[in-house]
């Protein structure tokens, strides 16, 4: 007999662990050896359990889902992991084909999804959507989604992105320039260069922006 | 001796002239009465004196030594009574300057009364504008000469204060009252007998100058009053914006927190379906647990595409489906008395580049609208269709469009608006709902998004009517390219055939594997050259196509293939490859250069092509 898989699930929600942890238990071909309730208690366990598959809510409190999937990449490869969300959202599948994820499932899906998308991984299989897999694209770099949809954000220079930041902090241009070692009139530029790109042409207003892109706390 | 009493009767008669002429202008003063009686009786007794004198009467003769002591007398009234005289008007004139001076003392004591009890007014804690004016008006009568023939009246707008008896007044004052630079009314005094008439007319100067200065400061509370109460109404709705932005947000978060109880719900109930048979009525009550869960869950999403803070992203969309969905979300928020009727006069795409969040909001904006326009029911009517040419010209030039509009209309059997109602809809702020219904901010926000949406908006409405707004869009010429087109599946076209896929990055091979199975195809995965000829080795005979990276660790894909075509002369291949100096006629017949990047479509169309390409041949072992 084989070696049932080895799964970790990762909600905040206890009652979603608690139903995912009590139907995959009752398969039996597979165990979950661990049900977190954060991405950083769900790294400490993937690290001690090595589980075949982790299975982690994208929207949950505290880090970052997709950081914490980066680092059990690079330390835990044999890892798979499958995103949970509440719904499809471009910006998340592309997070998480960059960090590789092998498989996203929304919860409004039925629950056999989540079993079915545990079997396809383990058996060497990734899981998304018809929909998504028609948009995936292989390249060089690995998988990504098509075309995806370009934030505004990315348009803007490295500069330009720090000086964003620093508006939405609220510093004046001198600071910033003092912070940044240039001169008040290359902010300036900055600050010109980014509100063309952005279309936003007043400094409230960019400081909303900023925070809504999750580039500054609230 | 003649001489003596000649003189001494001149000196004493100018002297009584003198002390005459002091009374008079002292105004009869009873001292002076006095002094002009004796000089005179003094007078009268010298020309008897020198009556007697003159016709040498025997009977009185002269006192020489008493005639020179008259004309000692005489000399001392005179010089005393020129002396006095004058010291005497001069204290007079002083008394009368004071007086004059003290009663102007107490005119403009009396207007500054006024206008210090105007500010005390101001000052009060419950002071409103109707309370200051009635306040003015009882204070204007005690600021004039007569206040009780005086009376009052401030007309401001439709409104009027005044005393009671204003309608009797004969002569009247009147200032503008101005606000902003607007006449807003006029301040009027009255007199109810009449005044003597004056050069400077019934009233003074300086009356004038106090109901200016009244008036003036009337214009200037009227100013701050409003002022002050716009400001408040700001900062009400402001306080609304921003409490229905938290409503949102919450709501955002309540939709996630009732999507994971659905989640648990639908989990549980699937899992208990399966355990009851399916004919038992606990499996029927189970079914409808499902669907309405499922419905829970449909309204959900709804929620938190709506509430979702995201930047604007246009992209081609159908305006079509913005309707669907808009139609699908109302049907939950509008009361049962109010119809919804949704005609979307085209079967082809409308195709927009439009961010389809915004555009939802514009349209459930004006259903909203619509609804609370009818509160007792009615019905609401979305209309989209392809525009006329007419439409087009009112469009800006620079819009890239295809010379085609699209036209939404939002029309409701409602209140209707009047014409001054109509010119303000699209102001921030500005609404006809009572406080707490509305933030007066949808209609400016649905007009924001549609200018920058290249659009315009119009409105058609009467009292009683109802209302029609019609948004007119600019269309653009072709469907979604690919980069944007909504999410579509590929159809399944495999039948089973094998297909050995090595590739060496185990995410990408399980997503291709995976696409491949989805397509129906059968998949046998190699990470590199030597797993791909092993997995040949095993499948030689029901291999249908090679799907393999040219850059294979252990043994190059070219390499692999060449050792196969040793034996498999006639298996299609597909060389995956993102090197482009690789010349795909080096390539043998059989095998097709698939470069990277590519899509899974176009994945699914090689195979397929490859696939058909080999099938007149047969299967080739």
């Amino acid at each position: 007999m084989t070696r049932p898989l080895v799964i970790v699930i990762a909600d905040d929600h206890a009652m979603v662990r608690g139903m995912l942890k009590r139907r995959l238990d009752a398969e039996p071909d597979m165990t979950v050896a661990a049900a977190v309730s954060n991405a950083d208690e769900a790294l400490t366990a993937v690290l001690r359990l090595n589980p075949d598959i982790l299975l982690m809510d994208i929207e949950m409190p505290g880090s970052d889902s997709f950081g914490a999937a980066r680092t059990i990449r690079e330390r835990c490869p044999d890892t798979r992991i499958i995103f949970l969300s509440a719904f499809f959202h471009d910006r998340y599948i592309e997070q998480a084909l960059a960090v590789q994820a092998w498989g996203y499932v929304t919860k409004s899906e039925p629950e056999d999804s989540v079993i079915r998308a545990i079997r396809k991984v383990a058996a060497g299989l990734a899981y998304f959507s018809p929909q998504i897999q028609a948009r995936i694209v292989v390249d060089s770099a690995g998988a990504t989604l098509a075309h995806p949809q370009r934030s505004r954000v990315s348009t803007l220079t490295h500069r330009e992105l720090e000086v964003l930041r620093y508006i939405a902090r609220g510093m004046a241009k001198k600071e910033m320039a003092r912070t940044m070692h240039i001169s008040a009139n290359t902010v300036n530029r900055h600050t010109t260069n980014l509100m063309t790109k952005l279309d936003i042409h007043d400094r409230v207003e960019l400081a909303r922006y900023a925070i809504r892109e999750g580039l500054a706390d609230a | 001796m003649n001489v003596v009493v000649g003189l001494a009767t001149v000196v004493q008669y100018a002297a009584a002239i003198l002390a005459l002429r002091v009374l008079r202008i002292t105004g009869r003063d009873p001292t002076w009465l006095l002094i002009a009686a004796v000089a005179f009786l003094m007078a009268i007794r010298r020309s008897i004196v020198l009556y007697r004198s003159l016709s040498h009467d025997a009977a009185h003769p002269p006192d020489m030594a008493g005639e020179w002591v008259g004309l000692a007398i005489s000399v001392l009234m005179l010089v005393g009574v020129a002396r006095i005289g004058p010291f005497f008007l001069s204290i007079l004139r002083s008394k009368e300057e004071l007086r004059k001076r003290s009663d102007a003392l107490a005119k403009r004591v009396k207007e500054l009364n006024c206008l210090y009890g105007m500010a005390n007014l101001v000052e009060q804690p419950d002071s409103s504008l109707k309370r200051i004016l009635q306040g003015t008006v009882a204070l204007i009568p005690d600021a004039w000469p007569r206040p009780e023939l005086t009376c009052a009246r401030i007309k401001l707008k439709e409104q009027s204060y005044g005393t009671t008896n204003f309608e009797e007044t004969r002569q009247c004052l009147a200032c503008d009252i101005v606000a902003r630079g607007e006449p807003v009314g006029a301040v009027e005094v009255g007199h109810l007998a009449d005044r003597l008439e004056t050069d400077e007319g019934p009233f003074t100067e300086e009356e004038r100058k106090l109901i200016k200065a009244i008036a003036g400061r009337l214009g200037r509370i009227i100013e701050r009053t409003q002022v002050e109460e716009e400001r408040a109404i700001l900062q009400d709705q402001l306080h609304q914006a921003h409490k229905m932005e938290a409503v949102g947000q919450l709501a955002a978060g309540v939709a996630h927190d009732f999507s994971n109880l659905l989640t648990v719900i639908r989990g549980h109930t699937d899992r208990a379906t399966t355990l009851l048979a399916d004919e038992s009525q606990a499996h029927k009550e189970l079914q409808w647990i499902q669907e309405a869960t499922h419905q829970a869950a449909e309204l959900t999403r709804g929620l938190l595409t709506f509430s979702r803070k995201l930047p604007t992203e246009k992209k081609p969309i159908d305006l079509r489906t913005v309707v669907r969905e808009s139609e699908r979300l109302l049907h939950r928020v509008l009361p049962a008395a109010t119809e919804l009727e949704v005609d979307i006069a085209c079967e082809a795409p409308l195709w927009v580049n439009a961010d389809q969040t915004q555009l939802q909001q514009v349209v459930l904006n004006l259903a909203v609208n619509a609804r609370d326009a009818m509160p007792e029911g009615g019905t609401i009517r979305i209309t989209l269709s392809p525009a006329s040419e007419t439409d087009v010209d009112d469009l800006p030039d620079t819009l890239d469009t295809a010379g085609r509009t699209a036209r939404l209309t939002v029309a409701d059997s409602g209140v209707g608006m009047t014409p001054e109602v109509q010119s303000r809809i699209f102001e921030p702020f500005y609404t006809t709902k009572t406080r707490g219904q509305g933030t007066g901010l949808g209609l400016s926000i649905v007009h924001g998004v549609v200018k920058d949406h290249g659009g315009r908006i119009e409105v058609q409405s009467e009292v009683g009517e109802g209302t029609t707004l019609t948004i007119v869009l600019p269309c653009i010429e072709a469907g979604p390219t690919p980069e944007t087109a909504e999410p579509s599946t590929i159809v399944p076209q495999g039948a089973g055939e094998l297909i050995l896929l090595a590739e060496d990055d185990s995410h990408v091979r399980a997503i291709i594997a995976s696409t491949l199975e989805s397509l129906g195809y059968e998949v046998v995965q190699a990470e590199d050259g030597l797993a791909l000829l092993d997995a040949f080795e095993q499948h030689r005979d029901t291999v249908r196509l090679f799907l393999f990276d040219a850059d294979l660790p252990e043994r190059s894909g070219p390499d692999c293939l060449r050792q196969i075509r040793q034996e498999a002369v006639g298996t299609p291949a597909l060389m995956i490859s993102g090197d482009v100096s690789l010349d795909p006629n080096e390539l043998d017949d059989q095998t097709v250069l698939l470069r990277k990047p590519f899509g899974m479509p176009e994945l699914a169309e090689a195979v397929a092509h490859a696939l058909a390409a080999d099938r007149p041949r047969g299967k080739q072992p």
